[in-house]
Order: structure tokens, then C-alpha cells, then sequence
């Protein structure tokens, strides 16, 4: 840090040398034996002493310098008045305005200025221009001239406040309708985000960059919104998807703001606070001053969330007196769904909305998109711990078109107060519930983990993007990516469906009691370390019906539920439970009120189970009805059908059955894999036969009427399964094998060809090359090395194919018949041409060599 | 009897008018071979993009127009536009049907230049042909690009140096040379200035290198006095603070093409040896371009032969300069020498640095063609010094070799004429579309919005819709590869027989909706699969 030689004129130690000496060598002591340390922030300032002094010798007070605390143990304040209208006394509050006075903060009093502000009124406005340090050296460069404050640390204010009410002291409530004016790319003030541009790129240049506003609309005295927008063309124009050039905070509960208790001197000025603890609207709005550095550190009202209210960050800039688009997090926007004012929302609602031809749609599409896109995590606390437990995200193309009106513009959106109708009410093509069974606190309901439609989780990874929102829901692909939402971190559980279609509804599962996503195609729970619950829903209806324990990849039991029953393999035990208790206890859309919150809470509590979610026997127990055990059993390839459902039962000799169950009957008695069919009404059971395929029919269909080489034909074999067992996963291959010794082998997997059914395959082929080829169809090919002859092979064709379109020379001279064959001729007369051009070289040549071979002497010398 | 073969001499000029209009001739009609041979739509992804930058030039009559400047200078653009203010012919027309024979005047140019390095009439003539048979070149200065420009002002700029450095006639006629030459170095880097750039660096090189030979010589070296020395290292030096000052001070869009590339590396390599980035791979080149690589090495053995004799050359004038031969060199001679070195140093150089992987991937070698505009001439000197101690006219041997000579010239001129234009005969890199295209994606530009169209394996129509600004203004986007995003399908004859010459399969199309059809140019929709589908 620079010091001063002395921080005030000369004039004035001649006038008062023996009293300042004193002073200066009181503080000195204290100032050597105690370490200067930033007050806690709450402190109010503290005056030790007033002093005042006429700078010119005109007889008129000029200078008054407050000895205080405010920032460390001794700080110091010097107010130079600016229009000759300052007064005698000793208190700072009577002998100082905030009109015409230019106000200078010495930190420490060691003759450094930190902040300088400088009170103006200028027609019916008040106006404050700030200066902080701008060259990260601690303080804030200025001179005095003859009572004149001239400051050279910049041409440029930092910030300017402006006010139509006249400022106020500290302590005082101040509730003006502020508009704050920073000139400088950092906003200073909540959620403005990132510019992403270098610290040595700053812009003190003159130019207002971002304008924010606080505004009472209804003009009862409190502040209603907030709002900070970039202005200036060079951030405007920024595309970094990390700068928010709109920012508006609005309350919904009009509550009376607290007034800071340790302003300094003014009533906006404060030092730096811990923000994140406050809800945005608690206090008043400020200017908020790191003494350490002399640098102003936040603006505006400070606080974040809230717990009623919502906030808008928006990448696209705003403008006055309009109605604009926002994007982005419009709205994010908190509930108090306990009704219990306690400063926590217990519903979170995060909108993050793409426009038509958004310039911040993900990588590679930015402003290409015509569609609009809208993301919803709607988050709460069911137990009112203050950690969000659930979360549905929802993903729909809509576009926000509603108008939210403020007094001075508007934006298009949705208005808070029918955000959460607005989300139940309407039909969502994606959808995903996640329960965190370890949950925590967020800002911002719960993001920082689980899945969203721009984020999966796969190989312990987040992975950004999916492929939800930036390619399946834009149409860019043909399959959604499940892929990436096979996995979930620890502790957490997520369901989707990603053809939804519906409105967001839950339910409470009669098995597991755990809340699931009514329509959820698949789901996992990730209980520890390789260890996992995953959930499918194989006949396609609203809800789950198969559970899977898996360690380490291994399934190791497995509950079906299909046609009022319940059938569990685990542990050499098969159960089959009836119930004619439906799949769910309850079904709901989430809960979206205090109501809603209460009795979902009451129907979890009410259907509490001391039973882990993974073990299935004890879950079934609690289920009552008729079953059947077969101990040392074991049963696989359970699917539905469609009147009931189907397994295989194998039947161990020895092993123990009991059953209460009616219309089954008794099982046979002879060791063997047996088929178990259920078909609604009756059982059946018969002799498992092993799988046998075929092909039944194989056709290759040409795009024209003939198969052509280079050109595309549609493979299709028809694979029959003779056997009544499924073969599940199957692997198909089909190898092409070419005149010229060419291999090109297609496979695929087909899921499943049902016992005593049939599945048809699909491939499509282009053959690189005309003659003779042979196609073979088999199965399991991968096995063996050649992609043929480990399987069984199921087919074998031969087919002979001729060049449909074979490019000729004449073709390609006429190049199709454009062009005359008479370019041939051209062609070669332009070599004749070249040709002449050699022979004329050479008889120019050759008459000079003839010339010059009879001239030899003469001419030695000489150059051509 | 006296040996005539030792101390034969020329003793009659060579009648130069006659053969410079004949070989005017042939140049002229190449260019209308060339656009005869496609109809017109012998298309190049530089000709089509300066012809768009150049009617940006004509509509806004600024030198940096606000819908696109080239980014490497404006000369040619200023040019089309002279023209077309001139003529009243729009630039798409002077630039499909004159630019390409405005070749011509580099046969003049070229002609004077070979003389004043050579000192010989009879080489320079002949060197002329040659570099109009050098498949490269032609392609280079045919196409409706700012080559042909670059090229005339080059060769100029390395007379004037040569004339200049000859010169004896006192201090103001030098003046006048020497201001003549800044006049053309300036225009030179005004047309390209990465071409200018690596051309005056090559200059200096060639200088730098003059300095060593003393060194090495084994005799009084004393071609050209210092004080030409330090006047030439001046030519340098002020010529790059020309490059400097149009980089920084006249010509933003030049140093944005400088920032856009990768790596300081890549900068400082394409401001010094012409290094550019091409988005493509060239030593994959061969192999996807030609049906074959002995065809490739057929078409290009001109290159060879002048790469080989001018080595050669290059090694006999060497010994001239440092060695104990008696023979003195003419400063001409002596300039062809140090700029053949020079060239092929920064040749090799930028190639070492290349497979090094000091450069980016994409970017390319493009110094090759300064060093076959120098090697030609110094390739016929060393021919046609060879053919006369071969002996008179009269012996079998000199008569022999000249026929060969002159028997190779409509050979090398069939063979550049097929590499040139890449002649589908032989290629199959086709750079040619056909009118029922052109509707097809007239059609296609007409009917859609907001997707994505897949219109070639390559650039050959991906170039006229890059270049169509309602493209991209109606969003639509073109691809490469057939993948999910591609809607829409363009496929037409010529892909057929392109796709079917490389033996390559084309999209398929088996189950799309056939939606557009003019008898050899269709349209495929791809069906879709999820309701977010178009």
C-alpha cells in the first residue's frame, strides 16, 4: 500500500499541530500494538471522536473528521464539504448531509482512503457516486485542492445509487425506489453470473454496463422486485452461457425488510455480510464494502433463496417498457408448502426454458433450434428437514408465453401464483422422479445431484448432456438414451419414462411402500457400492412391476407382479402370493399445497414399513393372501402375456411344496423344468421343451424392383422358436460373403422370441460388389472367431447380383450425356497445339544452333 | 576439323512473338476446354467463395464488406468488381466465363520473368510451356481465384528483382526498378498476404543463404557487391513491415484469419512459409482422389522430371558458385540457384514440421508450387545445356533427345489437362455438379426450413450450399454423414456414378419418402420415428 505523507493540508496542522501530534502518536501506539483486523460485520460504528477545520482559513468549516470504528480498531472518516453549507457541533449527524458532501473512508486511519462517495443532488434525485479501488493496490488514489477532493484513481465512478427520497443515516429504515448504475462488467450484484471475461478485462470505461433497479409496485413501502440487467452493447452482445444479462428477484409475501444495524454512516453502506445465509427481501437493499481490499463488494438487496418467492436468471438481456423473452431459469421459484415460515421452502420449482432459435441451446445447435424446450425439477421436503427428499423433472417442448407484468416492464413466463397447476395441469413427454435417501440442502431445490433432462449418470459419472433435451426431445435421434440413466449416485433412486404423455402423477407402491412415478418405464436405486434395486415395467402399464436385487451385476432376487399375483425367486425359494390388493396404495399428482403435503405425508407414515426395500420376503409378507412356496425351487424367464403371464419353473427332486393357493393344483412330482402359464382364470403347467429355431422366411427386398450392387436391400428372416421355452437376448448374425472374398456379418439382439412364437430381424445391406454372394443367417456368432460356425447356422442362400447403374467410360466422358462426345476431339487437338508449340521451339532452336555452329569464333562471347 | 560441340553457341535471337502467340493460344484453349469439358460447372470451393465475396465488394463498394471479406486480401475482389463496373457484366458471369482466361497474361509475364533469370530466350520459352504444362499450376491460375492474380504479381515482383539486381544504368533507373517493385510487392500482399508473407521470407531465406556461400566458396566469390547485398536485405525487411502494417492497420480480416488458428505454431508457420489450414488431410490424398496411384504418378511425372533435373542443376550450378570451375555465373542464374535453395528449404522445413506434428492437423503444405515456378526454369536450363553438349543438330544423339523433348510436350500437356480438372475419366474427386442439381437444391432451398440435408460424400455440392447464404438463413443445415439428425436425402446421378466408380455405398434410402424428382436429382425424406421428428 502507498502512504500518504499526511492526509490532511497543511493549513490545517499549522492550525491544530499540537493536538493532532498528539493524536497521531496515540493511534500510531495502537495501531503498532494491535494488529488492524476487519470488526465483525455486525458492529455498529462506534465515534471516538469529531473534529472540524476550516481547510481554507476562510472562516467557514470545511472538514470534519470523524475518529470511529467501523472496519478495525481505529478508522477514520473525512466529509469535505462541497457547498459551504457545513456546520459546527460534534455530532456527525447534524454537521454533515448527504447532499454536497464528499465522504472519504480510511480504514485503519493510516491515511489511505478505501472508498469515496461522493453526494450529489441533481434535480429531484439523489445521487451517491461511489469509488472503490480499481488497480488492486488498496486503496483509492485522490488529492485535495484547496478543499477540493479531486480523485485519481479513475475518471469513472464505479457505482452510482440514485434515489428520489433524500438519504438517510445509518440505522434508519430507508425504502426509496433505488436504481443503481455500475460501470464495470462484474454486476456486484445477486446472481448476475459470470462474464467469463479476464480480470485484466474490467471495463471502467465510462460506459454504464449494467443497470439495477428495486421497485415497489404496489407502493406500500416495500420492495417488491429486483432488477439487474447487463446494458451496455459489449456485455449484451457476450454470448457466455454463464452471464445472466437478466436477474429479477421478486417476493410474493410483502414483509417489512430489516434494517441493517451496522451501516456505516449511511444508511447503505455496510461491510461484507454472509449473504447466502439471508433470504433475498429480508433486508434492505446496500452497498455492501470489502474494507480489506477497498472494494465494493455486493449491491443491491443481498440474500438467497427465498422462501416464498421466485427469482429469473435470464441469458438473454431485458428491456424496459416491453415485453420481453427470458430463457433460461424462468422461473425458479420457492413454495412454503408447510406453511410454516420458518425461512426454508419445502417446494422448489426450477424452470430452465429454451426459446425458438435460443442462442444458448447446448452445443453444436445454439440458434438453430426453431423448437422451444422447458425443463422442470419440481423438488420438496416431504419431512420438513430442510433437504429435498423428492424430485420430479418433466420435459416438454412448451413454449412460456404467459405475461408476468412488472411496473416498468414485462416478461413471458408463468405467474407464480399458478406455477404449480400450471406444471400439474399440463402433459409432459419425459418424465422422472428421484428420491434421495440421503438428502441435502440446495439453493436451488434439488440440482447439484440425480438426474435431469440434461444430465444422466453412468460409470460413477454425471454425464452433460444426456441426449434428452438436446437430441431426443429436438428429434436429433430415434431412441431416447437410456443408456445414460442405467446408474444413480449412492443412496439416490430415479425412474422414467421418456414416453410420457401424461400429467405428473406418483403413487405409493403396495410392495415396497416407496413413492414411484405412476407410468415410469424403468427405474434403479442405488443402495451402496455395487449394490442396486432396479425396477422395470414389462407389461407397459402405470406402474413397476419387477424387482431386481443385483451385487455386483448379479441378480440375486427378483419379485414379478402381474394378474393379482406376486411371484418371488431367491435363494432356491419360489413364492406365489395373490393378493386382490391393487399395485398402488394411493396415486397423486405431487404435492403442490399444504394440504397436499400433509395427506401425502399422512399415507407415508400410515404405510411405514420396518422392512428394507430390498428385502422382498419380508415386503411380501405384509401383503395378505393365499401363496404357494417351493423350497429348493428355482424359477426363470417370468414375462407377461397377454391375458396373465408365463415362467419356468425348475423343479429340483426333493424339493418341498405347500400352498393354499386354489386352481393351481398340485405340482408334478417328477424333477424337470416345467412351463407355468397363467392365463387369468386357470393354470397350466407342461414339460418344458428346449428352444428350436428356424427360419421360417428369409427375403431380401430390393429398393427397386432388382438387387443391385452398391445398392441398398432390406434383409428380413423370419426366426420361428419350435421349443415352449423363451430364448432371451438372442444373438443374431447374418454374414455376407463375397465373390472376392469379401465378409461384411450383421448382427443384432433380438430381446426375445417367445417360446412357440416367432420374431422377425431386420437388417440393411449394401453390397459393395456384383457376382456371387452367400448369406448365411446363425445365431451366437460372436462365439466363434470367422462370426460363423460356432452358432447354429439357421440359413444359407446364395444370390448372384449385377452393377444396377455401372458407370461406363462413355458415361463418364459424356459425364451422363451433357456433354458432347466432341470433347474428346477438343482434347486432343490441344495436345496437337502443345505438340506445335514444341516443334516451333525446336526449328527456332535448330536454326539458331545451324546459325551459330558456322560462327563459332566470332561470337564466343556473346549471350542470346 | 573444329569440335563443334564443345563451343556451340546461339548466335540468332530467338523468335519469341510467333511462339508466345501460339502458346497464348494453347492457354486460352485450355480454359475453354476446361469449361466446355463440365459445361460450364467446373466448380472450386475458392472460385465459388470469391465470387460471393466479390459481389459482396460490388454490392457494398467497400473493400471489407459487412456481409463477408476474403480473409487473406482484396486485390482480386477489387479486380472482379473493376471489371464488372467496367463491362457491365455481373461478377457470376466474369467470373464463369472471363476470369478463367485471363490466364493469358501470365504467359507474357512468366516468359520475361524465365528470360531474366536464364539469360536465354530459347530456355525461357521453353520454360514457359513447361510451367503451362505443370498440372498444378494450371489448376491454380484457370480457376476463377485470386491465383492467376498472385501468380502475375509474384513472377513480376522476381523479375524486377532480377532486372533490378542487373541492373548498371546508374542510380535512377535503379530507383525506378526498385520503385516499381514495392509498387508490385505491395500489391502482391494486397491479393494474398500469407502467399506474400512466405514468398518475401523465401526471398530473405535466399538472400541469408547468398551471405554463406562465401564461406564455402573455394574462390573469390564476387557476383553482386555488398552494398546490393544490404540493399536486398532492406527488400526484405520492408516488404514484411508491408505485410505488418496491411495485417494490423488495412486489413482486419486477414489478422482474424491469423487469431482463428490454433496454436502460436500455426500462425507463425502460415505467416512465414504459407502453411494453411484446409480442413483436410493431404497425405490421405492420393488414395481417395485418384482410381490409382500409378495413374496419379503417370499424370504428375512432369513434376518429377523437373523435381530430378532441376536437382540436378541446382548441384552443377552449386559447383559453378563454390566450386574450382572457372565458369562464372550470371547473377540471374545465380538468383535461380539461391531461390531453388531457398524454396526447397522452407519446403522441407514445413514438411518436417508437419509429420513432426508441430502443426495442427488440418493444415497443409502449400509452398510446393513457389518451388516449381523457380525449378521449372532452372529444370530447362539444365535440359537444354545437357541437350547441347549432346552435340549439333546433325548428331543422332542431340536429335534424339530433342525429338523426345518434343514428342513429351503433348503428352505432359494431355496429362496436366486430365490432373488439372481432375477428369472423372481418371479421378474420383469430381468437381463438377450438373443444372438438375443445382434445381434439386434450388428445390430443396425453397421447400424446407430448419433441418438437416444430406446433399454428397463430399464437398462437391456441399460447396454452392455453403456458399448460399438463404441456406443458412433458413436454417438449413448440410451433412456429411447420414446420422440421425439428416431429415432429408439429395442424391442424383452423378452421386450414382461417383459412388459407383469408388465402389461406395450411397445413404440409404430404402425406407424414405421419395419427395422430389427431376429425372436425375431426388429427394429423400427420412421418415420419423418420435414425434419430435420433422
Amino acid at each position: 500500500m502507498k502512504n500518504k505523507p499526511s492526509l490532511l493540508p497543511s493549513a490545517i496542522i499549522h492550525l491544530k499541530l499540537p493536538l493532532m501530534l498528539l493524536r497521531v502518536i496515540i493511534l500510531s501506539i495502537l495501531f503498532l500494538i494491535s494488529t488492524p483486523s476487519t470488526l465483525a460485520s455486525s458492529t455498529p460504528i462506534i465515534i471516538t471522536e469529531v473534529t472540524q477545520f476550516d481547510i481554507d482559513g476562510d472562516g467557514v468549516i470545511s472538514l470534519t473528521v470523524v475518529d470511529c470504528v467501523f472496519a478495525t480498531e481505529h478508522d477514520r472518516v473525512l466529509i469535505y464539504d462541497q457547498n459551504r453549507n457545513m456546520l459546527t457541533g460534534n455530532r456527525w449527524e447534524e454537521i454533515t448531509d448527504f447532499q454536497n458532501d464528499i465522504w472519504i473512508f480510511d480504514v485503519g486511519a493510516d491515511g489511505t482512503a478505501q472508498l469515496i462517495i461522493d453526494f450529489e443532488v441533481e434535480g429531484d434525485k439523489y445521487i451517491a457516486l461511489v469509488y472503490d479501488d480499481i488497480d488492486e493496490n488498496g486503496e483509492v488514489a485522490y488529492r485535495t485542492l484547496g478543499g477540493q477532493v479531486i480523485i485519481e484513481e479513475s475518471s469513472y465512478w464505479h457505482v452510482k445509487v440514485e434515489s428520489s427520497q433524500a438519504w438517510t443515516h445509518a440505522g434508519d429504515q430507508f425504502n426509496p425506489q433505488l436504481t443503481y448504475f455500475v460501470d464495470g462488467y462484474e454486476g456486484l450484484g445477486q446472481g448476475v453470473g459470470n462474464t467469463g471475461m479476464t480480470t485484466q478485462e474490467a471495463g471502467y470505461d465510462g460506459i454504464v454496463d449494467w443497470q439495477l433497479n428495486i421497485g415497489d409496485g404496489d407502493y406500500d413501502g416495500i420492495n417488491d422486485y429486483q432488477l439487474q440487467r447487463a446494458i451496455s452493447p459489449i456485455l449484451v452482445q457476450r454470448s457466455n452461457p454463464a452471464l445472466h444479462k437478466s436477474v429479477i428477484f421478486s417476493q410474493v409475501i410483502s414483509r417489512q425488510p430489516t434494517v441493517y444495524t451496522d451501516t456505516v454512516f449511511w444508511s447503505l453502506l455496510i461491510g461484507k455480510h454472509p449473504y447466502e445465509d439471508y433470504r433475498y427481501f429480508d433486508h434492505t437493499p446496500v452497498i455492501a464494502v470489502d474494507w480489506e481490499r477497498g472494494i465494493i463488494d455486493r449491491i443491491g438487496i443481498l440474500g438467497f433463496p427465498i422462501e416464498e418467492g421466485y427469482h429469473i436468471f435470464s441469458r438473454l438481456p431485458l428491456e424496459k417498457h416491453t415485453t420481453n423473452t427470458v430463457n433460461f431459469e424462468n422461473p425458479m421459484a420457492y413454495f412454503d408448502m408447510a406453511n410454516d415460515q420458518d425461512g426454508w421452502p419445502e417446494l422448489q420449482v426450477r424452470f430452465d426454458a429454451a426459446v425458438p432459435y435460443d442462442p444458448y441451446f447446448p452445443f453444436p445447435y445454439q440458434g438453430t433450434i426453431e423448437s422451444p424446450n422447458l425443463e422442470v425439477n419440481y423438488s420438496w421436503d416431504q419431512d420438513n428437514d430442510n433437504r429435498w427428499d423428492y424430485k420430479i423433472n418433466l420435459g416438454a417442448n412448451y413454449p412460456l408465453d404467459e405475461v408476468v407484468e412488472f411496473p416498468d416492464f414485462a416478461i413471458k413466463s408463468v405467474p407464480y401464483d399458478t406455477l404449480v397447476p400450471w406444471v400439474k395441469n399440463h402433459t409432459w413427454d419425459v418424465a422422472m422422479l428421484v428420491f434421495d435417501g440421503r438428502p441435502s440442502s440446495d439453493s436451488e431445490g434439488m440440482f447439484g445431484k440425480g438426474w435431469m433432462m440434461f444430465r444422466g449418470y453412468a460409470d460413477g459419472e454425471s454425464i452433460e448432456p444426456s441426449g434428452v433435451k438436446n437430441e431426443f426431445l429436438m428429434g436429433f435421434s430415434d431412441l431416447p438414451p437410456t443408456e445414460n440413466y442405467q446408474d444413480i449416485q449412492v443412496g439416490m433412486r430415479g425412474e422414467y419414462s421418456f414416453q410420457y404423455f401424461a400429467t405428473p402423477r406418483i403413487y405409493l407402491s403396495v410392495l415396497d411402500r416407496q413413492l414411484h412415478l405412476l407410468g415410469a418405464q424403468s427405474g434403479i436405486w442405488n443402495l451402496d457400492e455395487d449394490h442396486y434395486l432396479r425396477y422395470a415395467n414389462l407389461d407397459g402399464d402405470a406402474y413397476l412391476d419387477q424387482w431386481q436385487e443385483e451385487h455386483n451385476g448379479i441378480v440375486v432376487q427378483q419379485v414379478n407382479y402381474s394378474h393379482g399375483f406376486f411371484v418371488y425367486i431367491g435363494n432356491n425359494n419360489v413364492l406365489l402370493k395373490q393378493t386382490n390388493i391393487p399395485p398402488a396404495l394411493i396415486e397423486s399428482q405431487p404435492p403442490g399445497n399444504y394440504e397436499e403435503w400433509q395427506n401425502l405425508d399422512a399415507q407415508l407414515r400410515l404405510s411405514q414399513t420396518a422392512s428394507s426395500p430390498n428385502d422382498f420376503l419380508s415386503l411380501l409378507d405384509e401383503i395378505s393372501g393365499p401363496e404357494m412356496h417351493i423350497q429348493g425351487a428355482t424359477l426363470r424367464d417370468f414375462r407377461p402375456t397377454p391375458q396373465g403371464f408365463r415362467f419356468i419353473l425348475e423343479l429340483p427332486s426333493g424339493y418341498i411344496a405347500r400352498s393354499d393357493l386354489e386352481n393351481l393344483g398340485s405340482l408334478p412330482e417328477t424333477a424337470g423344468n416345467y412351463l407355468v402359464e397363467y392365463d387369468g382364470n386357470e393354470w397350466s403347467i407342461r414339460i418344458a421343451t428346449p428352444p428350436s429355431l428356424h427360419v421360417t422366411d428369409f427375403q431380401l427386398n430390393p429398393y427397386d424392383s432388382e438387387m443391385h450392387a452398391l445398392e441398398w436391400v432390406a434383409v428380413e428372416a423370419i426366426v420361428r422358436n419350435d421349443g415352449l421355452e423363451d430364448v432371451d437376448d438372442l444373438l443374431i448374425c447374418t454374414t455376407f460373403d463375397g465373390p472376392d472374398g469379401q465378409q461384411l456379418v450383421m448382427t443384432d439382439t433380438v430381446a426375445l422370441i417367445p417360446g412357440g412364437g416367432e420374431r422377425s430381424i431386420g437388417w440393411q445391406w449394401s453390397p459393395e460388389t456384383d457376382g456371387n454372394w452367400t448369406i448365411v443367417v446363425a445365431t451366437n456368432c460372436a462365439e466363434s472367431e470367422s462370426g460363423e460356425g460356432q452358432g447354429e447356422i439357421l440359413l444359407r442362400e446364395a444370390v448372384t447380383l449385377t452393377y444396377g447403374r455401372p458407370t461406363s467410360q462413355q458415361w463418364l466422358l459424356t459425364l451422363g450425356g451433357g456433354v458432347s462426345p466432341m470433347i474428346a476431339v477438343l482434347f486432343v487437338l490441344l495436345a496437337g497445339l502443345s505438340g506445335t508449340l514444341g516443334i516451333l521451339w525446336y526449328r527456332e532452336s535448330q536454326v539458331m544452333a545451324e546459325e551459330s555452329s558456322t560462327n563459332l569464333s566470332a561470337n564466343h562471347q556473346r549471350s542470346n | 576439323m573444329p569440335n563443334h560441340r564443345a563451343t556451340l553457341v546461339i548466335t540468332r535471337k530467338f523468335s519469341s512473338t510467333p511462339y508466345l502467340l501460339l502458346l497464348s493460344l494453347y492457354v486460352v484453349t485450355v480454359g475453354l476446354y476446361i469449361g466446355l469439358r463440365f459445361n460450364w460447372r467446373w466448380q472450386d470451393g475458392d472460385a465459388l467463395l470469391l465470387t460471393q465475396l466479390s459481389e459482396n465488394v460490388f454490392i457494398e463498394s467497400q473493400l471489407i464488406p459487412s456481409a463477408g471479406a476474403y480473409a487473406f486480401g482484396y486485390a482480386y475482389q477489387a479486380l472482379n468488381t473493376f471489371l464488372a463496373h467496367l463491362t457491365g457484366y455481373s461478377v457470376t458471369s466474369l467470373q464463369t466465363y472471363v476470369q478463367p482466361f485471363l490466364v493469358v497474361l501470365l504467359v507474357p509475364v512468366a516468359y520475361i520473368t524465365y528470360h531474366a533469370f536464364t539469360g536465354s530466350r530459347v530456355v525461357a520459352a521453353l520454360a514457359t510451356l513447361f510451367l503451362f504444362l505443370q498440372s498444378e499450376f494450371i489448376f491454380e491460375s484457370l480457376r476463377s481465384s485470386h491465383a492467376k492474380l498472385t501468380w502475375i504479381l509474384a513472377l513480376t515482383m522476381l523479375f524486377l528483382l532480377a532486372r533490378s539486381l542487373r541492373q548498371r544504368n546508374g542510380p535512377t533507373t535503379l530507383g525506378s526498378w526498385v520503385i516499381a517493385f514495392y509498387l508490385v510487392a505491395f500489391a502482391l500482399i494486397t491479393s494474398s498476404v500469407f502467399f506474400s508473407s512466405s514468398y518475401f521470407v523465401g526471398i530473405g531465406f535466399a538472400f541469408l543463404v547468398s551471405r554463406l556461400i562465401p564461406r564455402f566458396s573455394q574462390k573469390q566469390v564476387s557476383f553482386i557487391a555488398p552494398t546490393e547485398w544490404r540493399r536486398l536485405s532492406y527488400i526484405v525487411l520492408s516488404c514484411l513491415i508491408l505485410v505488418f502494417i496491411f495485417l494490423f492497420h488495412v486489413y482486419p480480416p486477414a489478422l482474424n484469419q491469423v487469431n482463428t488458428l490454433n496454436t502460436i505454431v500455426d500462425q507463425v508457420v502460415s505467416l512465414l512459409l504459407g502453411v494453411e489450414d484446409t480442413g483436410t488431410n493431404p497425405y490421405r490424398y492420393i488414395g481417395v482422389t485418384w482410381i490409382s496411384s500409378e495413374i496419379y504418378v503417370i499424370l504428375t511425372s512432369l513434376n518429377y522430371l523437373i523435381l530430378g533435373i532441376s536437382f540436378a542443376g541446382w548441384l552443377n550450378l552449386l559447383r559453378q558458385i563454390i566450386g574450382r570451375s572457372n565458369k562464372e555465373v550470371n547473377v540471374g542464374r545465380l538468383l535461380l540457384a539461391l531461390f531453388y535453395t531457398s524454396f526447397a528449404a522452407l519446403l522441407a522445413i514445413s514438411v518436417v514440421l508437419d509429420l513432426a506434428g508441430a502443426l495442427s492437423a488440418n493444415m497443409q503444405v502449400r509452398i510446393f508450387p513457389h518451388l516449381m515456378v523457380v525449378a521449372i526454369p532452372l529444370a530447362t536450363l539444365t535440359l537444354v545445356d545437357a541437350l547441347r553438349t549432346l552435340g549439333s543438330h546433325q548428331n543422332f544423339r542431340y536429335r534424339t533427345g530433342m525429338a523426345i523433348l518434343v514428342l513429351a510436350v503433348p503428352l505432359f500437356s494431355a496429362f496436366s489437362l486430365i490432373k488439372a480438372t481432375n477428369d472423372p475419366l481418371f479421378s474420383h474427386q469430381w468437381l463438377f455438379h450438373s443444372a438438375m442439381e443445382l434445381e434439386a437444391l434450388e428445390w430443396t432451398k425453397s421447400k424446407l426450413h430448419n433441418t438437416t440435408v444430406w446433399v454428397g460424400p463430399d464437398d462437391r455440392l456441399r460447396t454452392l450450399v455453403r456458399l448460399d447464404s438463404q441456406w443458412r438463413s433458413q436454417g438449413i443445415a448440410e451433412a456429411y454423414e447420414a446420422n440421425a439428425e439428416v431429415r432429408y436425402f439429395l442424391l442424383s446421378d452423378i452421386m450414382r456414378a461417383q459412388a459407383s466408380r469408388k465402389g461406395d455405398a450411397l445413404p440409404d434410402i430404402w425406407s424414405r419418402l421419395h419427395i422430389y424428382d427431376n429425372g436425375t436429382a431426388e429427394l429423400y425424406y427420412r421418415r420419423t420415428a418420435t414425434p419430435y421428428q420433422r
